[in-house]
């Protein structure tokens, strides 16, 4: 009996340490043995392609299963992962939201608490967490966090309307700095044959991206926000630190009117509301738009008459930011972020995954977070794509003799799962061949509105269900009515001014008084 | 004695009627030929051709690219070949589970008829919804399998009721007795009268449910986890929807925005090849099904 | 005949009626099988349209709350725009694509050139295998004011170009009308082939009596297909509140969305987006329900009306 427990003492012993002599709680490898743990994320490509993910496994001896498929596709599959209860150890990029944090962190444990993890096994990422602002962000109301931070550098104002410059020469006018002066332009490019083509009548004044329209932000010219994209509270905005739905003003009214009065004299792209993406883009390509609501300057537009003198002034892009006009005395603009954005829910460790291997995939993200692992991951590996020259400090490597697959297999796209949180926020990345650093054209657009950005929602854990719940429907409902008057005002298919104080009333019926007391409860509790 | 009247010279009114129905029909062919030519000439065109309106009557930019990428793409290759044998296998086992039972609830005398009528049509009404279907899917072990898309939807009950009434209507139930009274069985009925004269039937049903196994994607998108066993159409909808809006992060990058191009100009690229390479399999096989719905049907030699 | 003759007094019993119709059970078993597991087991799952839903706490464990997820629905202010919205379409829907679908098999039935008549359904048929996504990418494409076919020709014939997709009243048609262009070949299918089995005699009959091509359409080829007609109405009807979202979804836009915004669009955005599996299942329930209503009156009155029913 005595040598039976001696032996099974022995053993056991030997199995404990065994296991933990496996894992490394400092230095690479990470373990000794091959490990393994999975990974859904949102992402188009395929894991074999992802390259990056063989330069850390070489470091880590860690292998990482990836589950990928494109984001509507893999929201759905997640929903039915996470309802039937077969879902991977990691859920990560931009599957999840913050009810999903709350309900199934906070709320049922689905989701592990990492700070002591993250605070024992990751130094890379406690920094991260150290940097003001972050940690009390990423904690929640019982004093867990179940994310990784994920620090990015953003614009300030993103998303802004872009005028043709050549356009503008072409028909002998100024920048315009007010909405009449907007409307004298646009005037010019509908008339003259502003794209050199020969014929007068085919330019596009105003249009803007199906998919990111948001024409609400517009309405800063005239003093109040009313953004709508991108946004946990469409139409909502804070003036003086409290939050006000903007939708109903007087200012909003003028807004609308002006545009309505744009559309109605052909100023504007009558597809403007109807369209889908390839067919604005199409007409992009062929040079149709004098001022564009867009992403970013992209190569949308530089497809046409690259080369031409003209255009060779403007370098690589004739578009340039229309500036925020004057609409009243004191414009205002949508607010982006305040330099940094701070995303929140971009990668958890779920309840399938036991303390080692919690601890192994923190260690595998910790890893990822050192600055050469993070730039890599974005720019391509050293050596390729990419040099280090210094601490932060980057250089691109000349590729112009790539071939076709080279580029691909190499491509921003597919060597990484480009929706994972990382940190490359610090880097500087001077372009091939260049000593200094450009300014971005997000830097340029930050400067020309960085007066006018008005204030940005502060980052809220509201952890109320009940309230959750009434306040997606009450969204829903509001949200679709405020889009589709917009829509119709400016479109012409129903008068604003006839229909105003009927569209306040409904506004009311649709329960805004309630919805705005939930948002007011919410952020609240930051205030 | 009559001779065939109807080779012979025909009326007027039949005149009219047939100059008629041949105008209605090519119109008809028109207009629903024009988006299959349009889809056509696209897939040899320069996708910003077609997306700007320039491809109206022939292809505009003729390029190959688009084809080559769907061949290039292994992924799209698999997605064929897997939906190739998931359809052979199901609607094997489609038939093989229908058609008995469409026979059986023909028969008015079979005793059980009510009651499983009714049991098939009360799924009709009543279902407990994807979610606890895919747990008894994944506890009977059918998970990332090809059953999982076979099994559960074996017999669909609107396609049952259609065979039904074929078998009502086409099989008398004067052939069935005659052949009672002459000693044979069911079975052996079922076998060597029905089977035969079911031609028609049988067609019908291996278009419509091959049609739905190769259309198909939201099983696979629930059921099937390994990527080399997703079939042609989930492959299809990966590529349509690669720059599926997402929701949380609209401010891009410079190399994100390009990406974004790269990727939407690769699916407006294959958008219309793919649609014909993964229709052309069913067009292929529908001429010879075709055949079958004019054979084998009896009617004529029982009623004397 | 022994199955027919009944004595006055004595009806067969169970057993006797089965007998020799045992192997007809065995027929039906595999289907029958199957079903149970994946479709009557299934069916506990309903419960969660009355059970706050919460994954770890599996089905029996989550918190009972009654009609809770149908008022959430219920006390939307669009809710009974969706139903409407929804009704209206399906109804439109079914009440065109129907004789069209039946017209076209007669007419290719009578067609005289076999060979074109062969190219005709082929080509017919093709729309069917397009999928949505696409399809409503063509169409927005074709209806667009700027570059599209249908403005061109238009423009062509001397008009002004219309805003089709922008304009709300215009939706539903769009809607149906493409939907009919996409499947009216395939449910001529059906049509085409019970046509096969008409009888060669009574046309030859009713030739010899004098009847023109037309007549003899009208009253042998129709009244044949009616068992077919009937039974594919009644199993539409069964599916009135059952429209798929994606068409509507990829078709929708600001300025329709008060006609083009049914249920399941509206499920999509509050339920899956928000992954509230109770919430839609409960619309769910509440979509089977009327459903079965109406398919078991409409079977109910056509059953009346001419005899054949479902059941």
């Amino acid at each position: 009996m005595k040598k039976l427990a001696l032996v099974m003492a022995v053993l056991m012993i030997f199995t404990c340490t065994s296991a933990l002599a496996d894992f490394h709680e400092t230095n690479l490898p990470i373990t000794d043995e091959k490990y393994e743990f999975s990974m859904m994320i949102d992402d188009s490509g395929y894991p074999e392609d992802k390259i990056i993910y063989n330069m850390l496994e070489e470091q880590t001896n860690v292998h990482v299963n990836l589950n990928l498929a494109p984001y509507a596709l893999q929201v759905e599959k997640l929903g039915i992962a996470l309802n039937t209860g077969d879902y991977a150890d990691v859920i990560a990029g931009w599957l999840l939201g913050t009810k999903d944090i709350i309900d199934l962190g906070m709320g049922d444990q689905t989701f592990l608490p990492l700070e002591d993890l993250i605070a024992k096994y990751a130094p890379n990422i406690e920094e991260v967490l150290n940097i003001p602002g972050v940690r009390e962000s990423m904690t929640l109301p019982d004093g867990h966090i179940y994310c990784i931070p994920y620090v990015v550098g953003e614009p300030e104002a993103t998303f802004k309307p872009y005028i043709n410059q050549v356009w503008l020469e072409r028909v002998g006018m100024e920048m315009p700095t007010t909405p009449e002066e907007l409307k004298a332009v646009l005037i010019a490019f509908r008339d003259q044959d502003a794209n050199g083509n020969g014929d007068p009548s085919d330019e596009i004044p105003f249009s803007g991206d199906p998919n990111n329209l948001s024409l609400g932000m517009l309405a800063g010219w005239w003093g109040v926000d009313a953004n709508s994209g991108n946004s946990d509270y469409p139409y909502f905005a804070l003036v003086d630190g409290k939050i006000q739905f903007n939708a109903n003003k007087p200012e909003y009214k003028q807004f609308i009117e002006f545009f309505a009065d744009l559309y109605k004299e052909k100023l504007i792209d009558p597809e403007i509301f109807t369209q889908d993406l390839e067919t604005w883009k199409a007409k992009g390509k062929q040079d149709l738009y004098g001022v564009s609501i867009a992403y970013g300057p992209g190569d949308y537009f530089e497809n046409f008459n690259k080369g031409t003198e003209e255009y060779a002034k403007y370098g690589e892009n004739a578009f340039t930011y229309l500036p925020v006009l004057k609409g009243c005395e004191n414009p205002i603009y949508h607010r982006n972020s305040y330099g940094v954005t701070l995303f929140r829910t971009q990668a958890v460790i779920t309840d399938k995954c036991d303390e080692e291997k919690a601890a192994i995939i923190i260690r595998w993200f910790d890893n990822l977070y050192t600055n050469d692992n993070s730039r890599q991951s974005v720019s391509g590996p050293f050596g390729i794509k990419i040099e280090k020259l210094g601490e932060h400090l980057y250089r691109e490597l000349d590729t112009s003799n790539f071939t076709d697959e080279r580029n691909e297999k190499y491509g921003w796209a597919n060597i990484f799962t480009q929706s994972l949180c990382r940190y490359y926020h610090d880097d500087v990345v001077l372009g091939a061949g260049k000593t200094e650093v450009e300014k971005s054209f997000n830097d340029i657009g930050d400067e020309l509105y960085g007066p006018y950005l008005n204030e940005h929602f502060p980052a809220v854990w509201s952890t109320n269900e009940e309230d959750g719940n009434r306040a997606s429907i009450l969204a829903t409902d509001i949200n679709t009515y405020v889009k589709s008057k917009m829509a119709q005002w400016i479109s012409g298919e129903a008068n604003v001014e006839e229909e105003w104080d009927a569209y306040l009333a409904q506004l009311d019926a649709y329960g805004l008084e309630e919805l705005t007391e939930i948002h007011r409860r919410a952020l609240g509790e930051a205030q | 004695m009559q001779t065939a009247h109807h080779h012979m010279k025909r009326s007027r009114e039949d005149v009219i009627y047939d100059v008629i129905i041949f105008c209605i029909l090519t119109l008809v062919f028109l207009i629903v030929a024009y988006p299959l030519y349009f889809v056509v000439i696209s897939s040899f065109s320069d996708p910003v051709a077609v997306a700007g309106g320039k491809v109206i009557l022939y292809p505009i930019g003729f390029t190959l690219d688009g084809y080559k990428e769907v061949f290039k793409t292994q992924a799209v290759m698999r997605g064929f070949l897997n939906s190739l044998i998931y359809t052979a296998v199901g609607v094997c086992v489609n038939l093989a589970v229908t058609i008995p039972t469409s026979y059986a609830l023909s028969r008015k005398d079979f005793p059980l008829n009510r009651p499983i009528t009714l049991f098939y049509i009360v799924t009709m009404f009543v279902g407990g919804g994807m979610m606890p279907t895919y747990l008894v899917v994944r506890d009977t072990g059918l998970l990332n399998t090809m059953w999982a898309l076979i099994l559960p939807g074996a017999l669909g009950v609107y396609n049952m009721i259609v065979a039904r009434t074929f078998f009502t209507t086409n099989i008398p139930s004067e052939l069935m007795e005659a052949a009672k009274l002459d000693g044979c069985g069911n079975t052996r009925f079922f076998a060597y009268i029905v089977l035969p004269l079911s031609g028609a039937i049988m067609a019908i049903l291996f278009l419509y449910y091959g049609v739905g196994h190769w259309n198909s994607y939201f099983s696979a998108l629930i059921y099937i986890t390994d990527r080399d066993k997703f079939p042609l159409q989930l492959e299809l909808r990966n590529i349509l929807l690669q720059n599926s809006v997402n929701m949380t992060k609209t401010v891009m990058t410079e190399e994100e925005l390009a990406e974004k191009e790269r990727l939407e100009a690769l699916k407006e690229m294959m958008k219309y090849s793919l649609i014909i390479i993964s229709s052309i399999p069913v067009l292929i096989i529908y001429p010879f099904v075709q055949k079958h719905f004019v054979k084998g049907v009896m009617i004529g030699s029982v009623k004397g | 005949m022994s199955d027919k003759t009944i004595s006055k007094k004595q009806k067969k019993t169970f057993l006797q009626r089965m007998q020799g119709n045992w192997d007809l059970l065995f027929f039906c078993l595999p289907g029958i099988i199957l079903t149970i597991v994946y479709h009557y087991i299934p069916i506990y799952g309903i419960q969660i349209a009355f059970r706050n839903y919460k994954a770890k706490r599996g089905i029996w464990g989550s918190q009972w709350v009654g009609l809770k997820n149908f008022q959430r629905f219920f006390t939307s202010a669009f809710a009974f725009t969706t139903i409407r919205n929804t009704l209206v379409l399906s109804l439109y829907s079914l009440i065109a694509s129907f004789p069209v679908a039946v017209i076209l098999a007669l007419m290719l039935n009578s067609l005289r050139h076999k060979r074109y008549r062969k190219v005709i359904q082929a080509v017919t048929y093709a729309p069917h295998f397009i999928s949505v996504v696409v399809m409503c990418g063509m169409l927005i494409l074709f209806l667009s004011p700027r570059v599209g076919v249908v403005n061109m020709v238009i423009k062509a014939l001397g008009g002004e170009t219309i805003n089709f997709m922008g304009k709300s009243y215009m939706w539903r048609h769009i809607y149906v009308w493409s939907g009919i262009w996409q499947s009216m070949g395939w449910s001529s299918v059906i049509y085409f082939a019970a046509l096969a089995g008409v009888s060669p005699e009574h046309h030859e009959a009713a030739i010899v009596d004098g009847a023109t091509k037309f007549q003899r359409v009208l009253h042998i080829d129709l009244p044949y297909l009616a068992p077919t007609m009937t039974m594919l109405l009644i199993l539409n009807c069964g599916s009135i509140l059952s429209i798929g979202f994606e068409k509507a979804y990829a078709l929708q836009n600001d300025l329709n969305i008060g006609v083009s915004e049914i249920i399941s669009t509206y499920v999509y955005k509050v339920g899956i987006i928000n992954r509230d599996v109770s919430f839609s299942t409960a619309i769910d329930l509440f979509n089977s329900v009327v459903n079965s209503i109406l398919l078991i009156t409409v079977n109910a009155i056509t059953g009346k009306m001419s005899g054949n029913s479902l059941w």
